[in-house]
């Protein structure tokens, strides 16, 4: 519902913007491979997704973003089948890899290095160069003015009276549950919405039913990255957690709540739902 | 060694596998996800254009051609002596722990490599993966040589009993490697682990090929102890064969050689098993023509299997071990079932 309501906001947003504006597209990248789904969804969002000629596989919003070529996971990019799709442009997430396919591609081909920072200012910086290469500055910076509208409205939800002690679920199916710690972009998350994480440690790490009851969080957050992956019957120690029992469990897609893509504001507003016992966090 | 009425001749086999491989080699070098005509491939390959049609032939497509022609071949060279030494058809550098041992040495870089090179305060150098990946390799195999050694003689039993007691150790040291893992060193180690030629550069190939061929080259002079072999460790010493030299040099080689291939390309099953048995099956036992055949045979199936690897997920590619895994244990088994009874 949200989505739809910002995705229509963004539209007109950019139409009006876009009226007078005389047609600068003719130098811009018009075929383009995008390797992270923030990339595919700025560049979606900003009215390009004809553009683009292939997708990582963590690409999986918006929908028309599944019919497109996929080349496989971000971290292992294969530089001849990207080159097959004859780019102009190859826009690359800052994990995007290995190293070796990286530097290949570029001795083939326009490589784009994105903004990879885990921010509102690493989203506008995200947006501001994918613009610039797409030849929709002006687009760019009507999406940046919406969005700060956005964001404006999340901060006046901020700062929380008592921040809940949150705990960061990252579950990709039932045996593939780890616990978010720093240096994450679920910390990156927290953090921006001052959320303290109940957990200490750095990096994901295998979770085990029993930490969650010892830790004993006022809010978890599940990111999933199989939608439907995440089934709450398979931790019943979870029931025992404060967040359980004052309904304080948000489980939603890996990739909105950790994307730091144009839906930035949307993941933010449903975070401090539930964290504020609004909505029923589903 | 009875004559088999089987076997095929011995020259116009062997040159017909060299003369195969050199075909598989041009088609794989026309088959990818980018079309290129044999015109455009004649001149990709002399031209110093930067183009980059051109660029994928000379600088994507044919060095990992190549890497994967050395790699088959050091494998299947090795596999070839390794049953020999052991009088065993299954053993293969996997078998004896070599495999593993190579492993160790790449995963413990990825892992532990970045936190140890900041503790140090050095930067890791760009080769450090495949070099620690050989160095295993050679260490697992100077462990497995001494356990097996007690007074100066090496038994080949203890030598395939210790090398999968030594490959088990290593391969439990990679898993507590693996679980420490971050996502991203995870997805490093897991591609590597499943073999992949996918980042063959020109300057990987220069680091491997000297190891590689080395293999290749020297292994077929231990053909003529290795068929003594066949008859005993007694008789082949009747015969005049150093046999401590024998085991020595076969162990060094294939330490060398299979260090340099898991370095090179990660670990890739099934062509040190394959090759050999697919080359006994044309030309016998005779290890004259079987070591060499093996070279040629593996080079072929690697390349084959890397064509595959680069075609069947276009634009994406999968890991070349998956590939050669999940065709050679079916054609293997179709041969074993298709043959007598050993």
């Amino acid at each position: 519902m949200m989505r739809n309501v910002f995705l229509g906001l963004a539209l007109c947003a950019t139409c009006w913007a876009h009226a007078g504006e005389p047609r600068q597209d003719t130098a811009a990248a018009q075929r383009v491979v995008a390797a992270g789904g923030e990339i595919t969804e700025i560049v979606y969002a900003l009215e390009a997704g004809d553009r683009l000629v292939g997708v990582d596989t963590t690409s999986n919003y918006p929908a028309e973003a599944a019919a497109l070529p996929k080349v496989g996971y971000v971290r292992a990019l294969p530089v001849e089948g990207i080159m097959s799709l004859r780019p102009d442009v190859i826009l690359l997430a800052g994990e995007a890899g290995p190293p070796q396919a990286v530097s290949q591609l570029q001795g083939l081909a326009r490589v784009e290095p994105i903004d990879s920072r885990w921010s509102r200012a690493g989203l506008f910086a995200r947006i501001e160069r994918i613009g610039d290469v797409l030849g929709h500055t002006d687009r760019a910076r009507s999406l940046k003015q919406s969005l700060q509208q956005r964001f404006d409205q999340v901060d006046q939800r901020l700062p929380l009276a008592a921040p809940p002690r949150t705990l960061f679920l990252l579950s990709a199916g039932r045996r593939g549950t780890q616990i978010a710690g720093a240096e994450t972009q679920a910390q990156a998350l927290l953090d921006d919405l001052g959320l303290p994480n109940a957990a200490d440690g750095t990096g994901f790490k295998p979770v085990s039913a029993e930490a969650l009851v010892a830790l004993d969080p006022e809010l978890i957050i599940v990111a999933e990255t199989v939608p439907g992956s995440f089934h709450r019957q398979d931790w019943p120690l979870l029931e025992q957690t404060r967040a359980a029992r004052s309904g304080r469990i948000l489980v939603a897609d890996a990739m909105l709540l950790l994307g730091f893509g144009p839906r930035m504001p949307e993941a933010l507003n449903q975070v401090l739902d539930v964290a504020q016992g609004q909505g029923d966090g589903q | 060694m009875s004559p088999d009425p089987r076997r095929w001749p011995v020259a116009p086999t062997l040159t017909g596998l060299a003369l195969l491989l050199l075909i598989g080699m041009v088609l794989a070098m026309l088959s990818g996800p980018m079309t290129v005509s044999v015109a455009q491939l004649w001149q990709g390959l002399w031209s110093s254009s930067s183009e980059p049609g051109y660029l994928v032939i000379r600088d994507l497509r044919l060095p990992r051609i190549v890497m994967g022609a050395l790699v088959g071949g050091a494998l299947a060279s090795t596999g070839a002596v390794l049953q020999g030494l052991f009088r065993n058809p299954l053993a293969d550098p996997g078998l004896i722990g070599i495999s593993a041992g190579a492993a160790l040495g790449a995963v413990a870089v990825i892992v532990l490599g970045a936190n140890l090179a900041a503790a140090w305060e050095i930067r890791l150098p760009t080769q450090s993966i495949p070099v620690a990946a050989f160095l295993g390799a050679l260490v697992t195999t100077m462990l497995i040589w001494r356990v097996a050694s007690r007074g100066g003689v090496t038994q080949v039993s203890m030598l395939l009993l210790a090398g999968i007691a030594i490959g088990a150790i290593a391969m439990a040291l990679t898993g507590l490697l693996t679980f420490m893992a971050d996502d991203h060193q995870l997805r490093t180690l897991t591609f590597w682990s499943m073999g992949s030629l996918a980042h063959s550069r020109w300057q990987d190939v220069a680091l491997a090929a000297p190891w590689l061929l080395s293999g290749i080259v020297l292994l077929p002079l231990l053909a003529r102890p290795l068929n003594a072999l066949i008859l005993g460790e007694e008789a082949a010493v009747h015969l005049g064969f150093s046999v401590p030299w024998v085991k020595r040099g076969a162990i060094l080689l294939s330490a060398v050689s299979v260090g340099a291939a898991v370095a090179a390309a990660g670990q890739i099953s099934f062509v040190g098993l394959m090759a050999p048995h697919l080359v006994r099956l044309l030309l016998g036992v005779d290890h004259r023509w079987l070591i060499p055949g093996s070279a040629a045979m593996g080079a072929l199936l690697m390349v084959f299997a890397d064509v595959l690897a680069r075609l069947l997920v276009v634009p994406a590619e999968l890991p070349i071990g998956l590939v050669m895994a999940l065709l050679g244990g079916p054609f293997f088994l179709f041969l074993l079932l298709r043959q007598r009874p050993l």
